[in-house]
C-alpha cells in the first residue's frame, strides 16, 4: 500500500506545474485538468493515511513521516475546502506546490510503522496531534491567500477592491482558525505532560518554539486590531511567519534535542 | 499640595499607564520575549558551568555573565514577563469596561450613525431577508432598523486576556509550589515522603492488557493522618490523586538487587542495581552483573525478565549468561542471590492546594472559548434605512463584506 502515497506524491507534484500553467495561460481546461489531478492525489492521499491507521492499529501521526504527511493531507483538505470559498487560481497553485514540497519532506524521512512508546498511549494522542496538523495547514492556506494578495498588489490591483479585502480577510480568517487550533495544541499537550511527565510545561524546545509561534501570531491580531498597517503589509508578515512554525515542526525535531524527539 | 498630586498622576498616566496600555507596548513585550525564548533553544539551558566551558570556549563567561544557560529564570526574563502581565491585566480592566459600555444602548448608538452605503430600491427588503436568514434580531429605532447578533461576543478579547492571566498565575503556582520527591520503592515495600505519606507498592508490571511494553504499578497511599486510599493502579499517563498527592509511575525502567553473603564469615550485603556493576571482594573474582533485561517466552506471548551476567574468575571473563530471579551463583566462599526485579521509580507530587490543577485547567479552556467567541461569535450590528445601510461593531469586516456582496452587482476579479 505504500505506492499510494507514492502516487499521491506523484499526482501533486504533476499537479503543480499544470495549475501553474493553467494560470499563466489562463487556460480553463488545464485548470481543470491541474485540479482533477491534485484531488486524485488527495483520494490516494487519504487512501494511505486509513490504510496506515489501520496497519498501525492508532492515528498514524507519530513520527517525523506520518505527522508530514498528515500535514499534506490536512492542507490538501483545507485548500479543497478554500477552494469552495475562494476559487482562485494562484491559490491553488502555491496550495498544490506546498503540498507537494511537504509530502517531498515525508518520503525522506523513515516510513516504516512502529509501535508507539508507552508515553504516547494517551487519550490526548489523536487531538494533540490532530489540531497540531490542522493547525499548521491553516497557518499555510493563510499563506497562500497572503500570497496572492502581495502578488495581486505588486500588479497594481486597489487594496480597497472587494477581491483584495476579501483575500486579506480570508488569509485572516485561517490564522484565526490556526491561532485557535495551535492554542488547543499547547493547552492538550500541557494537560497531558501533567500526566505523563508531572508537570505542565518544562520548557522544552518543542513547548518553546509552540510558544513562539503562538506569540508571532499573537502580535499579528494586535497589530491588524490597531488597523494602522495595509494589508498589504499584514499579508507580508502572514507569509513571513511562515518559517516559524515550520521550524517548530521539522527543525526543532532535527536540530534541538529535547523531550518531543521521537515525534 | 493638591497640584503636586495632580502632577504626579499625570506623570504615572503619561509615563506608566499610557505605555503598559499601548499596544504597541505589549507587541514590543512579545516580540522580545518570543526572541529571547528562541535564544534559548539555541543553548542548551541549566547545564553545569563546565559543560558551557568545554561547548563554548571563551564564551562560558558571556553565557553565564547573560543568563544565557537559564534564560527563563533570569531576571530580564521574569521583569518582561511581569511587564506583560501588567500591561495585560491593565488592558483587560479596559476592555470590560468598554464592552460593559458598549452593550448598553448600542441599538440606538446603531441607529444614529450615518450610512457609510446607499440602498437602491427593493435592497432593504433583500438586506432584511439576509439578516433573518442569519439570524439576526431586528430591532425598530425611529425611522431606522438595527440588526444585531452575538452581543456577548464582544466579551471575547475580555475573556482572552483574563484567562491568559488566570493560567499565567494558576501556571506559576502549578510549576513552582508543589513539592516534588522521587523516590525509588520494591514491590512489597513503602516509602515515607517528606510530609509524612506513606505510598505501598503492591504490584508491578511491564505489559498492558494486551502484551505491549508499559509500565504499571498497584500503588495505596496513606497521608500523614491515617486516610488510607483503596488500591490505585498508576501508569506512564494515568497518575493517582489521593488528597494534596499525586503519583506517577516516573522512571520507565527496571533495576535489579543482588544480595552477596558469605556463609563463612557471616558477611552479608545488598546492592540495589540500576547500572552495571563489578560484585567482587579482591578486584580479580567476582559477579560482573551487566543489567536487568525482558525477553520474550517461547510462546511470543509472555515475557520474563532475567539478569545478564558475566563471570570473572581470577581475572578470566567468562562468556555472558543468563540469570533468573530467585536463582543463586557460588563463588568461592561467596553465594551471590539474585532476587526480583523491581520498578524503582515513582514521583510523587504534593500540592499546597488539591484543587490547583483543575483551576489552571479551567483558565486553559476559558483561554479557547475566548478565542472562539473573538474568531467565530463576533457581534454583528447593522443599521438600515431606505437610503442606505452603515456596519458597525468592534470587528465589522466579515459583515461588510458578506453584504457588499449580497447587494452589489458582481464585481471583476471576484475569483481571486
Amino acid at each position: 500500500m505504500t505506492i499510494l502515497f507514492f502516487v499521491s506524491l506523484g499526482l501533486y507534484a504533476l499537479a503543480f506545474p499544470v495549475l501553474l500553467l493553467s494560470a499563466l495561460l489562463r487556460r480553463q481546461p488545464l485548470k481543470k485538468a491541474g485540479w482533477a489531478l491534485f484531488v486524485l492525489g488527495l483520494l490516494c492521499h487519504l487512501g494511505y493515511f486509513v490504510w496506515r491507521g489501520f496497519a498501525a492499529g492508532r492515528m498514524p501521526l507519530s513520527s517525523q513521516f506520518e505527522f508530514a504527511c498528515g500535514l499534506a493531507l490536512g492542507l490538501a483538505l483545507m485548500l479543497a475546502v478554500a477552494r469552495t470559498r475562494v476559487n482562485g487560481d494562484w491559490i491553488a497553485v502555491a496550495g498544490a506546490g506546498a503540498t507537494a514540497l511537504v509530502m517531498g519532506y515525508a518520503a525522506l524521512q523513515p516510513m516504516e510503522i512502529n509501535e508507539l512508546m508507552p508515553a504516547l498511549r494517551s487519550f490526548w494522542f489523536s487531538f494533540h496531534i490532530g489540531a497540531a496538523v490542522f493547525s499548521y495547514s491553516s497557518f499555510l492556506v493563510a499563506g497562500c491567500y497572503a500570497l496572492r494578495y502581495v502578488v495581486l498588489h505588486r500588479r497594481g490591483e486597489a487594496p480597497d477592491s472587494r477581491r483584495m479585502r476579501q483575500l486579506e480577510y480570508s488569509s485572516y480568517r485561517l490564522v484565526a482558525l490556526g491561532f485557535l487550533l495551535l492554542t488547543a495544541v499547547i493547552v492538550i499537550g500541557a494537560i497531558w505532560a501533567e500526566a505523563a511527565w508531572s508537570a505542565y510545561w518544562t520548557w522544552d524546545p518543542k513547548e518553546v518554539w509552540a510558544l513562539i509561534t503562538w506569540l508571532i501570531y499573537a502580535v499579528y491580531f494586535h497589530i491588524r486590531l490597531r488597523g494602522q498597517k495595509s494589508g498589504y503589509w499584514l499579508c507580508w508578515y502572514v507569509i513571513l511567519a511562515i518559517p516559524a512554525f515550520l521550524f517548530t515542526f521539522a527543525g526543532v525535531n532535527k536540530l534541538i534535542p529535547g523531550l518531543h524527539a521521537y515525534a | 499640595m493638591g497640584n503636586n498630586l495632580q502632577k504626579a498622576w499625570d506623570w504615572v498616566r503619561k509615563w506608566i499607564l499610557r505605555p503598559l496600555l499601548s499596544m504597541r507596548t505589549a507587541n514590543l513585550l512579545m516580540a522580545v520575549l518570543a526572541l529571547l525564548c528562541g535564544v534559548s533553544s539555541l543553548i542548551p539551558q541549566g547545564e553545569e558551568a563546565a559543560f558551557y566551558a568545554a561547548n563554548y570556549p571563551g564564551k562560558s563567561a558571556l553565557i553565564r555573565g547573560l543568563y544565557l544557560d537559564d534564560v527563563f529564570h533570569s531576571w530580564y526574563f521574569v521583569a518582561l514577563m511581569g511587564l506583560l502581565c501588567l500591561s495585560m491585566l491593565l488592558c483587560t480592566g479596559r476592555m470590560l469596561v468598554k464592552a460593559l459600555r458598549a452593550g448598553k444602548n448600542q441599538v440606538e448608538w446603531a441607529a444614529a450613525l450615518p450610512n457609510t452605503r446607499t440602498l437602491r430600491p427593493g435592497e432593504l427588503e433583500k438586506l432584511r431577508r439576509h439578516m433573518a436568514a442569519i439570524r439576526c434580531r431586528e430591532t425598530e429605532a425611529g425611522e431606522s432598523l438595527v440588526f444585531h447578533k452575538n452581543g456577548f461576543g464582544r466579551f471575547g478579547s475580555f475573556l482572552i486576556h483574563s484567562a491568559i492571566l488566570l493560567v499565567v498565575l494558576f501556571g506559576i503556582g502549578a510549576l513552582y509550589l508543589p513539592q516534588v520527591q522521587d523516590v525509588d520503592c520494591r514491590v512489597g515495600e513503602s516509602v515515607t515522603l517528606s510530609d509524612g505519606t506513606e505510598i505501598e507498592v503492591l504490584s508491578f508490571r511491564m505489559q498492558d492488557e494486551s502484551g505491549k511494553l508499559d509500565y504499571a504499578s498497584e500503588i495505596r497511599i496513606t497521608l500523614p493522618d491515617g486516610q488510607r486510599s483503596p488500591v490505585r493502579e498508576i501508569k506512564v499517563n494515568v497518575p493517582a490523586s489521593f488528597g494534596r498527592v499525586k503519583v506517577f509511575q516516573w522512571t520507565y525502567g527496571v533495576g535489579g538487587a543482588v544480595s552477596a553473603s558469605n556463609p563463612v564469615t557471616g558477611e552479608e550485603d545488598l546492592f540495589e542495581l540500576e547500572e552495571p556493576v563489578f560484585l567482587s571482594e579482591d578486584g580479580l573474582t567476582g559477579v560482573q552483573v551487566l543489567g536487568v533485561y525482558e525477553a520474550r517466552a517461547e510462546d511470543g506471548q509472555d515475557s520474563y525478565l532475567f539478569y545478564q551476567v558475566r563471570i570473572v574468575s581470577n581475572g578470566t571473563v567468562m562468556p555472558d549468561m543468563q540469570v533468573q530471579p530467585g536463582e543463586e551463583i557460588r563463588l568461592g566462599d561467596w553465594v551471590f542471590r539474585f532476587h526480583e526485579p523491581y520498578y524503582p521509580g515513582l514521583r510523587a507530587k504534593i500540592m499546597p492546594i488539591p484543587v490547583s490543577n483543575s483551576l489552571l485547567e479551567i483558565a486553559m479552556l476559558l483561554l479557547l472559548a475566548g478565542l472562539f467567541l473573538s474568531f467565530y461569535l463576533q457581534p454583528v450590528l447593522v443599521k438600515a434605512d431606505a437610503e442606505g445601510y452603515t456596519v458597525a461593531g468592534p470587528r465589522p469586516e466579515k459583515m461588510r463584506l458578506e453584504l457588499e456582496k449580497l447587494l452589489a452587482e458582481p464585481e471583476e476579479g471576484d475569483k481571486a
